[in-house]
């Protein structure tokens, strides 16, 4: 097949499933972020790992008549901007009549989206100035014989027959930590066997209890962190400071939300990928990805597969948070942000007032920026009586020895000279000294682990 | 920037960069003080773990849909 304009997409998909235009309403909307921005599409067949799963543990046991050619194959749709001569990523459908669920895969290609996102006010809530900033990693996308390399994040929907929000979401996260962290690979086979308790027949899914969660993580090889805001009493403060510590970091947080219903609650799980920042208000918002668009419905907003959701909005749903930390990160943000309150306190109130950012990064990045970046170094004297000073030494030093896998950086604004303290998270927790290194580093320029601005 | 304000931000961050490092030489300085600190930070640490044990033992009945 061709490229055909994206007029066409809704005769072309009635073709193919020998539907009505009507029947593919949900998934319009789900992917209008893309299709907006698209002139053109192309459908092709494409094996996908994670159908051919779906296959084995249910799909197969059904009468449903597959309309791919190959069992294994789903339907991919490219989607491509021909004005901006750009490609826009692809989505992948099922091959069965049921136009509800057939949504699987959305890559979205945010090199090419973010500027016309921004142009065309795509996603609600997004100003022009507003900068945005979102995890990705490089994908290479064969498209006959060309090879295409896109930055992106997957985003996976939920069938609601195998899989719920809760697996989706697990899915989507181990899949970019596999891509950008190397971390252990997850198939829809390890969520469904990582866990036995409370374990009732899966198939249609009844959504994942908290413990079921957490032991699919650690069954797989992740460590995990679990705030939950409410029963730890965490403020919001100290809440957001984690969630933008991991967002800084590029690593998606996994929230949990929660709906008061008249009697009932109502549980929903999301991921959040980025955020946007209006440098003139410092307004920030959340990028979310969504894979059932409850929340979004929730605050009425577009039931679309990314959006964005403000601090404010966030806050009248949070429950409680996972969140992946390396295994050899012993010293959480929280421990790091206790030890800088507790034992440098002296630098109270304009640490408030100038604090930015905290991210965890790996150490052999932290030294190249340093190495490239650095205008000034204050190297931290251990004695009295030993004069503070602008040396090197420290930070050479630092860069020149074995240090650990990552470590957490505190960064600082002096208008718009940024300054960067630098913790190392293997310290005992009681440590009666400090995880801070001896040295601070003022910089050119400010470090960003995201894609965009 | 003009000389003035950089001079100014330089004089800024400078006095950030000692009051964060005053905690290195406590200890020699005022160790009644250094203690305090650090009985502090072993305080605060102590619940902030205590409590994300004690969160994921009152998760039990929540399930996600």
């Amino acid at each position: 097949m061709d490229k055909v304009e994206i007029d066409a997409l809704d005769t072309e998909l009635s073709k193919l499933y020998s539907l009505e235009p009507v029947h593919f309403i949900k998934v319009n909307k789900t992917i209008e972020p893309l299709r907006r921005v698209a002139t053109h599409f192309l459908i092709e067949s494409y094996t996908e790992r994670e159908w051919k799963e779906l296959l084995n543990y249910y799909y197969l046991n059904t009468t449903y008549k597959f309309l791919t050619e190959k069992p294994g194959e789903v339907f991919r749709i490219h989607f491509f901007n021909e004005k901006e001569k750009s490609y826009l990523g692809f989505i992948t459908l099922k091959p069965i009549p049921e136009p509800l669920f057939i949504l699987s895969f959305i890559y979205p290609n945010f090199e090419a989206l973010i500027p016309l996102w921004k142009n065309y006010k795509v996603l609600e809530g997004l100003d022009v100035e507003d900068k945005i900033f979102v995890m990705t990693y490089d994908r290479d996308v064969h498209l006959q014989d060309k090879k295409i390399s896109i930055k992106t994040l997957a985003f996976y929907a939920q069938d609601d027959m195998v899989l719920a929000c809760a697996h989706a979401d697990i899915l989507m996260l181990t899949k970019f930590l596999n891509k950008k962290w190397n971390t252990p690979e997850v198939r829809i086979g390890d969520i469904l066997e990582g866990y036995s308790f409370f374990k009732l027949k899966q198939i249609p899914t009844k959504g994942l209890n908290i413990y079921q969660i957490n032991e699919i993580f650690h069954a797989n090889g992740y460590t995990m962190r679990y705030f939950n805001i409410e029963e730890q009493g965490l403020s919001h403060k100290d809440t957001f400071f984690v969630i933008n510590s991991m967002l800084e970091s590029s690593i998606p947080v996994y929230l949990f939300l929660k709906r008061c219903n008249e009697h009932t609650y109502e549980y929903h799980v999301v991921l959040i990928i980025g955020h946007t920042l209006n440098e003139k208000t410092g307004q920030k918002k959340y990028l979310i990805y969504d894979d059932s668009g409850a929340l979004f419905e929730w605050l009425n907003k577009p039931r679309t597969f990314i959006g964005l959701v403000s601090e404010e909005e966030l806050k009248h749903f949070l429950h409680s948070i996972f969140i992946y930390e390396p295994e050899r990160v012993y010293l959480s943000s929280l421990h790091i942000l206790e030890n800088f309150n507790k034992k440098h306190k002296d630098v109270f109130p304009k640490a408030e007032e100038k604090f930015n950012r905290m991210l965890l990064i790996h150490n052999s990045k932290a030294k190249a920026f340093f190495k490239t970046e650095k205008l000034f170094v204050y190297k931290i004297p251990f004695h009295k009586n030993k004069n503070f000073e602008h040396n090197d030494k420290e930070l050479i030093r630092f860069i020149k020895t074995n240090q650990p896998h990552y470590v957490w950086l505190l960064e600082f604004n002096f208008d718009k000279r940024p300054l960067y303290l630098v913790a190392d998270p293997t310290k005992h927790k009681d440590t009666v000294f400090t995880p801070f290194y001896n040295f601070a580093v003022a910089t050119k320029d400010k470090i960003s682990l995201l894609y965009g601005g | 920037m003009e000389k003035k304000d950089v001079d100014k931000e330089l004089k800024e961050i400078e006095e950030f960069v000692q009051a964060f490092s005053k905690f290195f030489q406590l200890a020699e300085e005022n160790p009644e003080e250094y203690m305090n600190r650090v009985k502090d930070y072993l305080q605060s640490v102590r619940e902030l773990d205590a409590k994300e044990q004690m969160a994921l033992s009152k998760a039990i009945n929540i399930w996600v849909k």
